[in-house]
């Protein structure tokens, strides 16, 4: 937990020189009970809760801007955006700013938990069900930490996806 | 695979139908390409660009034969390919219908090259047209020189069409030069239409270069398909056969003789150049030499030394530096004997070359010492000028002796000459200053890369942002601090001044745009047989590069629009009793925040009635007509799909044109006025605001939001009263501001706040102003006025109604921006 915090505050920049291991670590989060993980190479930095703008028009998981560096962020919230019920932000709340497509978009979460080497080979695809739920859709694998399962998700597809702006409203 | 085939379903049926005359389907079939670039394979996608480049071209410039046949070679390469819609991979190579292919190995030389041809061809062009009417041997010796360039360039890259064409017109240049051939209007349009051959080719090899370029150091282009036999065939049929000895000597650089006239047309600035170009042109041929004994395979090497030496040879030759001339030509035929095997690239012939190459280099840096005084002899002191214009040489001696005043000064105050004189005599002593005359604009200019600059707009930006958070910090509010004040105030002042400078490095003048449209008249004029005097002021007038990029195409269409539907024909002006030849005044000028261009013609004006009863039928009016100015019915010129003409001509009638010119201005802020007086003409002014990076802006809070209103859209401020407001219907407020009703919009309605403020009453009123409608915002509270430096909205944010762009506040937070014409149009009718 040091760590991570020392993290909060300061720009936790992705190595470059590190590429085959930057591949297979993942940071940890949770939303709620669950444990999901991103992967290190499109985190740009992580932050601590700070005030946000709203903008208006947007889908309830927009919760609006925050200027980081000069840059415009938009914010969306990964409780809303999966379908969760939506909590108070306090001092534990993390933004996760991600890169996707040279745009940068920051992802709301619970708290940030650690930063985790996970192989490939520990990694599984997602068991398909048919009644998928929002969070399930942008799930990129299931990976293995001794006995625990991680829920790995797609960056992509959180942002772009836009069929989840007709389910999430249900 | 899918797509692409559906994109070959799309663009072949328009392909084939399309006729050159059809703007609309040009524009249509250029979008289409351009929509679907990203899906198309690698190998055969630069086909489709360079029919997207032709569309282009169509649009801009109308029909012309070499359009023509490079659209028919286009779309009969197309169809050989794809056009039984087979969307299997073909690999079949498009290079067999090239003239041409060429191993680029760096990109700088050929980027350099690609960057000053255009630089070239764009003064080349504006000298000829000014040709036609001013015979001037400098124009002709300026345009000649910048043709050489691009001649010698291309050789050297191996771009062998374009160093042929080149080559061609320098050699009808030269036979103006020496008068050998007179100017005429065949001349000039021969001239006009080899430049746009060139520039067309070279647009072509940039867009290629880009492609398969991709960081690679080494890639092919090939040249363009562009078929210009008849023009050369045109250049030959000028009646002489020194045109063909010329030519046949092929491969030969012209090496014109010194003679007398070579004198004015050298000048050091060239010399300088021709040293500085020459060096790096040996250290590259003194390396690959080295190169060659260490190497089994030296082809490569031995060849691209002798272009370099190459190079050297003609140009000294050009400048009449026979002994670099002569040293080159050895270095380049002991090369030629290695290449040709009759000698080996030992250690020997190595170190001979090496010592020519050495040769030259001495030559040159002797070169370097008298050059700089050569190009002062033209430059004749202000008193031998007057003399020439008939005031004594005493007068002048008697001044000169005074001298520790400029000369003219003195002969004024004793009143000798007058100031008109003297004006008049230094302006034709500016001529003969090399690089100040009109006809030979030397810059002093360094180029940078336009994405280095964007990034110092943003980080200058971003510098002002950081400065407010600073000065205007929390921690120190309410503090009496002198010493950080003063600081504060230089700090400010330093910030401000490299905003402004960086501003100004993205500014340029309009001339090269402006000039650009000579020819477009020049070209309209003759088709429709209409004469026209086309003026031109302003043309200093500096404006944004991104900005300038957006109004070239209104521009286009605006003038077009003039020609064609405003100028009458010459019969029927002189009906009217007016002059058989049109005028057109194009002119460019600050107006406070504003530049406005303005596009004035003496034409019929608009037709009023005819505009109203086809925007009627065309179901563009909403509103009882009678209650329409005549102002509002001209703006329907820009509605899309609007025009006027019964009959469609190739130039104009489609309707597509007004409204790009509408939607590009909006783009920029900007706004269109139209003024027309029957029978008297018309004009259209475009008024571009300054700059779209920084505005004046009214902050104020809305719910949560920090949102912010240009201040030129604002009008005034007002505390409501109860008695203000009237409602008119459910959720419909007016008030009444000194007898005027003003729809009300509450922000906190429209942006849909719940936990804001309940009542409009605890609000504060904006009335503002745009698109010529009053309306009164109700917000939270005004926070002040400052400028701010605007930044486009992320792109997942680009939803937001009436948002045009955010901003950073002092503090750090997100300040949204509203856009108040997006805002009236939302809300009212």
């Amino acid at each position: 937990m040091e760590a991570v915090k020392q993290m909060e505050d300061d720009i936790f920049w992705v190595d470059d020189d590190d590429d085959n291991q930057g591949n297979n670590k993942y940071l940890l989060f949770n939303l709620g009970k669950e444990v999901f993980g991103l992967k290190i190479s499109s985190i740009i930095q992580i932050v601590e809760m700070q005030k946000i703008t709203e903008v208006p028009d947007m889908p309830p998981y927009i919760k609006g801007v925050v200027n980081r560096r000069g840059k415009v962020i938009p914010l969306m919230d990964l409780r809303i955006r999966f379908g969760m019920k939506e909590r108070e932000y306090d001092d534990r709340n993390c933004i996760i700013i991600v890169s996707v497509k040279d745009n940068f978009v920051g992802f709301i979460v619970d708290t940030v938990a650690e930063v985790h080497n996970i192989d490939e080979t520990n990694i599984e695809p997602s068991p398909s069900f048919k009644n998928e739920s929002l969070s399930e859709k942008y799930i990129s694998g299931l990976g293995k930490i001794d006995d625990e399962v991680k829920i790995l998700l797609n960056v992509d597809k959180i942002v772009t996806d836009k069929d989840l702006e007709d389910t999430a409203d249900l | 695979m899918d797509s692409e085939k559906k994109f070959l379903g799309d663009l072949l049926p328009g392909l084939n139908e399309f006729s050159p005359g059809d703007l609309i389907s040009a524009m249509e079939l250029k979008e289409l390409i351009e929509a679907n670039k990203e899906i198309l394979p690698e190998d055969s996608r630069n086909i489709f660009l360079d029919l997207a480049t032709v569309f282009h071209c169509y649009i801009l410039e109308g029909e012309n034969d070499d359009l023509n046949r490079n659209f028919e070679n286009l779309k009969k390469n197309i169809n050989d390919n794809w056009g039984a819609l087979s969307s299997a991979e073909n690999d079949k190579d498009t290079t067999d219908t090239d003239p041409a292919t060429v191993l680029i190995e760096d990109d700088e030389v050929l980027n350099s090259f690609i960057q000053e041809s255009h630089d070239h061809l764009d003064t080349i062009e504006d000298r000829i047209l000014t040709l036609e009417h001013d015979a001037n041997p400098d124009l002709i010796d300026d345009i000649f020189r910048s043709m050489h360039t691009i001649k010698g360039v291309s050789s050297f890259i191996g771009l062998n069409s374009i160093k042929n064409l080149s080559h061609s017109l320098e050699s009808l240049l030269d036979r103006l030069r020496t008068q050998d051939l007179l100017i005429n209007s065949d001349l000039i349009s021969i001239l006009l239409e080899g430049t746009d051959i060139l520039s067309n080719m070279i647009k072509f090899i940039g867009q290629e270069a880009e492609f398969k370029s991709d960081g690679k150091h080494s890639y092919r282009i090939s040249e363009p398909v562009i078929d210009f036999e008849s023009l050369m065939n045109k250049i030959r049929n000028i009646d002489n056969p020194v045109i063909e000895e010329v030519i046949e000597k092929g491969e030969e650089p012209t090496v014109i003789p010194p003679e007398a006239s070579m004198d004015d047309l050298i000048s050091d600035d060239m010399i300088r150049k021709f040293i500085e170009e020459s060096s790096d042109l040996l250290d590259t041929a003194e390396h690959s030499i080295l190169e060659l004994e260490n190497k089994t395979e030296i082809t490569e090497s031995v060849d691209h030394a002798f272009r370099n030496l190459h190079t050297i040879k003609g140009n000294s030759g050009f400048f009449g530096f026979q002994s670099i001339e002569e040293s080159s030509m050895e270095a380049e035929n002991l090369l030629d004997l290695i290449r040709k095997g009759k000698n080996k690239a030992d250690n020997r012939s190595v170190s001979l070359i090496l010592q020519k190459i050495d040769r030259i280099r001495n030559l040159m840096h002797k070169l370097l010492v008298p050059a700089s005084d050569e190009g002062d002899d033209n430059y004749k002191p202000l008193g031998e000028v007057l003399m020439k214009m008939g005031v004594s040489q005493d007068d002048i001696e008697h001044a000169a002796s005074l001298q520790n005043k400029k000369l003219g000064e003195i002969l004024v105050e004793e009143g000798i000459v007058s100031d008109s004189t003297i004006s008049k005599a230094l302006e034709s002593q500016n001529k003969m200053v090399p690089g100040a005359a009109k006809s030979s604009i030397k810059r002093k200019d360094i180029r940078i890369d336009m994405d280095k600059l964007d990034r110092l707009f943003d980080m200058v930006g971003e510098l002002i942002t950081a400065e407010a958070m600073v000065i205007d910090s929390e921690d120190i509010a309410g503090l009496e601090l002198r010493d950080f004040n003063k600081s504060a105030l230089y700090l400010s002042k330093i910030t401000r001044e490299i905003q402004s400078i960086t501003m100004s490095m993205r500014m340029i003048p309009l001339e090269t745009l402006f000039n650009k449209m000579k020819r477009l008249v020049r070209d309209l004029s003759r088709k429709m047989d209409k004469p026209i005097q086309f003026l031109i002021s302003g043309a200093d007038t500096e404006m944004d590069r991104n900005v300038i990029e957006e109004i070239a195409d209104p521009l286009v269409h605006i003038i077009r629009n003039a020609i064609d539907h405003g100028l009458e024909s010459k019969e029927d002006r002189k009906k009217t009793g007016k002059n058989s030849t049109g005028i057109v005044d194009l002119n460019a000028r600050y107006e406070g925040n504003e530049i406005w261009i303005t596009v004035k013609d003496d034409g019929a004006g608009l037709n009023t009635a005819k505009i109203l009863q086809n925007a009627i039928s065309r179901g563009l009016i909403k509103v009882d007509p009678e209650t329409l100015e005549p102002s509002d019915i001209w703006k329907m010129i820009f509605e899309p799909g609007f025009s006027t003409n019964d009959t469609v001509s190739e130039i104009s009638g489609r309707g597509v044109g007004m409204d790009v010119v509408r939607r590009n201005i909006e783009k920029l802020r900007g706004r269109i006025d139209i003024n027309s007086v029957d029978g008297e003409g018309s004009e259209i002014v475009l008024r571009i605001p300054l700059t779209l990076a920084i505005i004046d802006a009214i902050s104020c809070n809305v719910g949560s939001m920090t949102m912010a209103l240009q201040s030129s859209d604002v009008i005034e401020f007002l505390k409501p009263t109860e008695e203000l407001f009237t409602k008119t219907g459910k959720e419909k407020i007016v008030i009444n501001l000194r007898g005027e009703i003003i729809p009300v919009i509450d922000l906190n309605n429209f942006y849909n706040i719940k936990n804001g403020r309940k009542k409009i009453i605890d609000g504060v009123i904006i009335v503002i102003r745009a698109l010529g409608i009053k309306s009164a915002l109700i917000v939270d509270e005004i926070l002040g006025s400052k400028q701010m430096v605007v930044k486009a909205l992320p792109e997942m944010l680009e939803d937001s109604r009436a948002v045009s762009g955010c901003s950073l506040m002092g503090n750090g937070d997100v300040c949204l921006i509203i856009d108040a014409a997006a805002l009236i149009k939302e809300k009212l009718d």
